[in-house]
């Protein structure tokens, strides 16, 4: 049976791109469960249970599914978008002990998230993470999904981190921040994002950082190429070939790119292949130094085709596809980077592969020599590849290529906050109501 | 008939049980397409056992083989895949694996996780031997990249060399590729073979690279798979592990082959 994972999604972004998340799990098993039994690929994130919400044996592959649960925690200082999630069509993954809320919300103050909010639930969260964990066989991982920018996410979202490091020391922790877009509209995301990024450094495993301004543009272009590829159709195939609608706002198509990244990432877990990577090992490659573990990812392949309920099956002819030579290409590039930052200008520490589908050796050699004929890498580490191959395809691609790289391009993402940090810092703004920003 | 001493293979990791599941495949089908029935029935007996024929069900090949990794997925398929489509099959409680996976780390696999397989494994091995009529040697087949293959596997190794001393060793290592499969892979790979040249009696050294040109530039295969690589290699091992003489009398090829090429312990790389 597979190691499990539980996902703890915080804040009101984290339970956005949580809901997402779950939407495109199950799709994705589906499309690879064609008996409708609960497979031991299921387990790492979902739990078959009967109707008395009681687990049922051991996932042998055979036992059909009664009801799934998810192995998550949902957390919000306010209701509305937990509510919302319950109604929905997700809503049966969860039941009422897996979420905590409070009615007035942390007020985009990260000191109120950390410093009131997170001890006051402190008991509550702390008996549902125990008793998710006494659920599991083999914890491998706890994945944390929340923004930088809001004081729920930050604030109560790096308050939990520090006690899952004390009381789980052997879990390891992955965080999937995202980080406050320039002309962001919460004011004291700047604040919010240092505070925060403080908690990251000592008490995460690996972070692997979001930029709302980077998924957007990325959003935009897959966009773009899709409705050129579209129009390359006669009109009368692509009515023939129409599937479900194309997802209009722009913030569902964001947290779909957000979700994949967590899907692709944990897909060796999951299902067979020739070269399996688990998360501990992208711990152990990826991070040369304890403190030094914020790793830039750039998907490809997977989120090029953004629809909202995905079809499954072959991809539909007018979806645009890409080859290995552009899948490599695109993934160093800077224009698929889920954070905005130019990789290439920059010194890599180490880089992972994670490539998914039909995809063969001489492939990924060749490119990967010609790839890394224009990459820097750091003197001590000149070949620092770690290649991972998962046999089974993303939703409607053949093929799908996750990059994920330490590279010292991060120090200009840290630089831009903490310059936004100062300019507020500077004139004292809102910081009486942040006693602890003061003491920091 | 004259008795063949036999050979256990210890699949290590996921290298190595990939590799071990196509090698024991390549044995039985070139022994069989050599037309000779002798030959055929000195292979199986070396490298598998025949289970008893009972009243429900007909006696089936068995390899003398354990199977052992950190993480389940791998070892549950490699012996679906032997069991559904090959013929023969694993013995079912020569599987022994865990969950957590070694995370490519030489020290987590040799220190932490190494006594914890040790245990289970010991048995295991103990059976088989105990199983056949005289003992040949363990073949252990795993990377030198990973953690499982590495660690564990040097665990094993000097765990192996204290239980049987006057047993052959051998260890069939695959080298990573040279651009790079895993970051740490250089320091697994000197921590593994400064560890087991101490107790080893020969490392068939087979490198990825290497192998990924025969597939390519020999067999012009277009798209070369981690499959196709493990038939390159097992063909190869299984040119010196097949009986080679065919008078069946004297011992195994392999020892002959071992002891013929190493003086000290510290020349006994073969490649």
């Amino acid at each position: 049976m597979p190691r499990e994972l539980i996902t703890l999604q915080v804040g009101q972004c984290g339970n956005q791109i949580g809901c997402k998340f779950w939407d495109l799990a199950l799709h994705e098993h589906a499309a690879n469960n064609a008996q409708a039994t609960f497979q031991p690929s299921m387990s790492t994130f979902f739990r078959n249970v009967d109707a008395g919400g009681r687990d049922v044996g051991m996932p042998t592959g055979t036992a059909p599914i009664q009801f799934l649960k998810a192995r998550a925690l949902l957390v919000d200082m306010e209701q509305g978008v937990l509510d919302q999630v319950m109604k929905g069509h997700i809503g049966e993954l969860f039941d009422g002990r897996q979420l905590i809320s409070d009615v007035s919300g942390a007020g985009n103050n990260w000191a109120r998230g950390f410093c009131h909010y997170g001890p006051k639930y402190h008991d509550t969260i702390m008996e549902k993470v125990r008793h998710a964990v006494e659920q599991c066989d083999s914890l491998q991982c706890f994945m944390l999904i929340h923004s930088l920018g809001g004081g729920t996410g930050s604030g109560v979202g790096t308050y939990v981190l520090q006690h899952l490091q004390d009381e789980f020391p052997n879990v390891y922790r992955f965080v999937t921040p995202v980080f406050p877009s320039e002309d962001d509209d919460v004011v004291t995301s700047p604040y919010n994002s240092i505070l925060s990024l403080a908690q990251l450094i000592d008490h995460a495993d690996c972070v692997l950082p979001l930029c709302n301004d980077a998924l957007s543009e990325i959003c935009a272009k897959v966009s773009t190429e899709e409705d050129k590829c579209r129009r390359s159709f006669s009109a009368s195939a692509a009515q023939k070939s129409a599937g479900p609608q194309e997802v209009g706002k722009p913030w569902e198509r964001m947290n779909m790119l957000a979700a994949q990244l967590l899907l692709d990432l944990t897909c060796s877990m999951r299902f067979e292949g020739p070269l399996n990577v688990d998360l501990n090992e992208v711990t152990m490659n990826m991070v040369p130094y304890p403190r030094m573990h914020f790793l830039i990812s750039s998907l490809t392949g997977s989120i090029m085709n953004l629809r909202d309920t995905p079809a499954g099956g072959q991809p539909a002819s007018h979806y645009y596809l890409r080859n290995m030579s552009q899948l490599f290409s695109d993934a160093f590039s800077r224009d698929y980077q889920l954070i905005t930052a130019d990789p290439k200008q920059d010194l890599y520490l180490a880089s992972a592969l994670l490539l998914r589908g039909d995809v063969d050796m001489a492939d990924i050699r060749q490119n990967l020599a010609r790839v890394q004929r224009g990459l820097r890498f750091v003197r001590w580490n000149p070949e620092g590849w770690k290649v991972g191959h998962c046999a089974v395809p993303p939703l409607n691609q053949p093929r799908s290529l996750l990059c994920i790289a330490n590279n010292c391009c991060i120090a200009d993402t840290f630089t831009e906050l903490r310059a936004r940090f100062m300019r507020l810092y500077k004139y004292q703004t809102s910081v009486v109501e942040r006693g602890h920003a003061e003491r920091r | 008939m004259a008795v063949r001493p036999v050979v256990a293979t210890v699949q290590l990791g996921q290298c190595g049980n990939q590799l071990g599941l196509e090698l024991h495949d390549t044995l039985l089908r070139e022994a069989a397409a050599s037309g000779d029935a002798a030959f055929l029935r000195d292979t199986q007996e070396t490298f598998f056992r025949t289970t008893e024929t009972t009243s429900s069900s007909q006696g089936k090949l068995v390899a003398r083989a354990v199977l052992v990794d950190t993480e389940p997925k791998v070892v549950e398929g490699v012996m679906e895949t032997a069991r559904r489509s090959k013929g023969w099959q694993y013995d079912a409680r020569n599987a022994y694996h865990q969950q957590g996976g070694a995370a490519n780390n030489w020290s987590f696999g040799y220190k932490h996780l190494g006594p914890t397989v040790w245990s289970n494994v010991a048995d295991m091995i103990r059976r088989e031997f105990e199983a056949a009529d005289m003992v040949g040697g363990v073949l252990l087949l795993g990377s030198l990249a990973g953690g499982t293959g590495s660690g564990v596997g040097t665990y094993v190794t000097e765990m192996l060399r204290s239980e049987y001393r006057k047993s052959l060793l051998l260890n069939g290592v695959v080298w990573p590729y040279s651009t790079g499969e895993v970051i740490v892979q250089n320091y697994n790979v000197c921590l593994s073979l400064s560890h087991v040249m101490q107790d080893t009696d020969g490392v068939i050294m087979i490198e990825n690279d290497h192998i990924h040109d025969i597939c390519t530039k020999l067999l012009h295969i277009n798209h070369v798979t981690f499959s196709s690589m493990n038939s390159v290699i097992s063909q190869h091992l299984a040119n010196i592990l097949l009986p080679s003489n065919r008078c069946y009398a004297t011992s195994s090829s392999c020892s002959n082959h071992v002891k013929s090429r190493e003086r000290t312990s510290r020349r006994s790389f073969l490649n």
